[in-house]
């Protein structure tokens, strides 16, 4: 690999945002393709940030500092990319439920979802069940990730399900819950398509369902 | 209020020095309390009357050893300093999300020094140690947050990881600060309140690995604590800091555990750690400091059930971690729609296993689930002003 590209992935890697977005520059100003910038060491950066999260090498502050990093390289080369690329890739929807205000567990996820190439849609924290119906028809997500971390406010996640069922858009996205008190019972009590116990098993299920895998 | 507490008391503390007569089991239940009479948040927050009398309460129906009167302790502070809580119908009180109170030195060197008897909820939470005091006879727990979770609270955990990395002299100054001009004076108010005590407990779930790296809990968390320790020391006073998880997401766990007996005078340890360590790794560790145990039971599987599976886990940490004595049970923050059945099992199999001497088998000894009167016939009964503003009491049962 180009000597720029992997230092640029290792500033990735170490969560090292100021010295991502020099070398994305570095990058640029030598000729080497905007996507190979993207894919060869961004996006391999964050991967590789998930994989040591995965073997617990990496600790939460380490992922933030990594996605931070690649946010700021891909700021740096964002408009050097093919402008179709919303357009195409994947769309996935994240939401965290009304009342609930913890937003950490659903910024990571993003990250990592961006990371694993997809195109991610955030509709924020304590969002009532209308917003979720609502952004399901106006943005056509393939996937709808809902977030709920207490065990008061997860009972939101199967009244989103029952609205999308409700409004005639169920079928057209496949629904994933997280956070911490929720379990593989619950969503599937919920009649949710699927349910991750972290972050990372999250992109890997939402890199199933879209290959139709699950 | 007619139970008489000084029974439980005395079980715990018996189990603190040595052989009670029973593990003692104890839970944080402020959500479930305030589910089972349906009282909404901002009242059940705000009326020191209505927050003590509920989980006083609950507490005596499930024939917990302790009372139970804990809150949104990891707000107390933070809202004092002007941070919003903010009041929603399914959860306990949350901190309105926003940019962090503290962006230069400047802001944080004019913080001013806050009057616990005026700031935010103090004037509340003080008026709930003296009535939980006056209702149960015993001094009330007293809680803070702990520095780091402070420190989250007031400026947001993600700019704390960011600091950290990049301005960690800026955490430094801010610690410094909450130490003196929040933490102390509020603790030393507390703890001289009705009915005054020595003792206080920080909650700090901030300090959870995997939340933080080692090198942010060697730099951050630990002198802090150490320091707080010391300055209340030299007044006779002492504090514990637990709430913090993860001990199983290290990669010396031992190790770990070894600090949190530096940090709490004892050793706690919550699932899933403990269930993924081993409560014998607890029971090592505590027995070679010569300290009490305690052991905090999963509360997704106390929601969850079924109602064997609970009763095998305590009947498994009974077995593992209680037979040289000083062991308690707890359940950690029982979701607010746990089944009360769940619960009473959790109690039935704490008093069922955990009779000294233990049995050996345990499997040998019979559980039943014991037919109990339904909560609202019980509150009914009992009469409590909880009931009052009880806006669906009865409905969750």
């Amino acid at each position: 690999m180009n000597e720029l590209l992997a230092e640029l992935k290792n500033a990735v890697v170490e969560g090292d945002p100021e010295r991502a977005a020099g070398l994305a520059r570095d990058c640029l100003a030598g000729d080497i393709p905007p996507a190979e910038i993207f894919e060869l060491a961004i996006v391999a950066g964050i991967q590789e940030a998930g994989v040591l999260w995965d073997c617990n090498r990496y600790r939460v502050p380490d992922v933030i500092l990594a996605a931070d990093a690649f946010n700021e390289a891909v700021a740096v080369i964002e408009q050097h990319l093919p402008l179709a690329g919303d357009d195409v890739r994947p769309k996935v929807l994240l939401g965290v439920v009304e009342g609930d205000v913890h937003d950490l567990g659903k910024n990571i996820l993003a990250a990592m979802l961006r990371g694993a190439g997809l195109h991610v849609l955030d509709l924020g924290v304590d969002q009532p069940v209308a917003a979720f119906v609502e952004a399901v028809r106006t943005e056509q997500p393939q996937i709808l990730g809902i977030g709920a971390y207490m065990s008061t406010t997860m009972l939101a996640v199967p009244e989103i399900i029952q609205a999308l069922e409700k409004a005639g858009l169920r079928a057209s996205v496949r629904v994933l819950v997280g956070g911490v008190p929720t379990s593989r019972q619950f969503a599937d009590d919920a009649r949710a398509d699927g349910w991750a116990p972290d972050a990372s098993a999250a992109v890997r299920l939402v890199t199933k369902l879209l290959e139709g895998g699950v | 209020m007619t139970h008489d507490w000084l029974i439980g008391r005395r079980r715990v503390a018996a189990a603190v020095q040595g052989t009670p007569d029973c593990v003692p089991i104890y839970a944080a239940l402020t959500e479930h309390a305030r589910y089972l009479f349906g009282i909404p948040a901002r009242t059940f927050y705000t009326v020191p009357e209505v927050f003590v009398e509920a989980q006083l309460l609950v507490s005596e129906y499930y024939g917990l050893d302790l009372p139970a009167v804990h809150g949104d302790v990891i707000n107390i502070e933070a809202e004092a300093l002007g941070r919003k809580v903010i009041y929603r119908p399914r959860s306990s009180p949350l901190l309105e999300p926003g940019p962090p109170l503290y962006a230069t030195r400047a802001e944080v060197d004019a913080m001013p020094e806050i009057d616990p008897h005026r700031a935010g909820r103090m004037p509340f939470m003080l008026e709930v140690y003296r009535l939980t005091g006056e209702r149960t006879g015993l001094p009330a727990e007293r809680w803070f947050t702990a520095p780091f979770s402070l420190l989250c609270a007031v400026q947001g955990y993600e700019r704390v990881v960011r600091d950290a990395a990049h301005d960690p002299t800026f955490l430094h100054r801010l610690l410094a600060a909450l130490r003196e001009r929040v933490l102390l004076p509020w603790i030393r108010a507390s703890l001289q309140y009705e009915l005054p005590t020595w003792a206080a407990i920080g909650d700090d779930p901030w300090a959870s690995f995997p939340i933080i790296t080692p090198a942010m809990y060697r730099e951050y968390v630990l002198p802090e604590v150490v320091a707080l320790q010391q300055i209340l020391a030299a007044g006779g006073y002492r504090i514990a800091v637990m709430g913090a998880w993860g001990d199983a997401r290290t990669d010396d766990p031992a190790g770990v555990l070894e600090e949190r007996v530096r940090l709490q005078g004892a050793l706690r340890g919550l699932d899933p750690d403990v269930q993924r360590l081993g409560p014998e790794l607890y029971a090592q560790v505590a027995e070679r400091h010569n300290v009490a145990l305690g052991l905090g039971l999963d509360s997704r599987l106390i929601h969850d059930g079924p109602v064997e599976a609970i009763v095998g886990r305590v009947r498994d940490y009974v077995d593992r971690a209680a037979r040289r004595g000083r062991l308690t049970l707890i359940i950690n923050n029982v979701p607010a729609n746990t089944p009360v059945a769940h619960i009473q099992a959790v109690v039935a199999a704490t008093r069922l296993y955990g009779q000294y001497p233990i049995g050996d088998p345990l499997d040998a000894l019979d559980f039943r689930l014991p037919a109990c009167e339904p909560f609202a016939d019980f509150a009914r009964r009992r009469g409590s002003l909880a009931i009052e503003h009880g806006e669906s009491f009865g409905d969750h049962e």
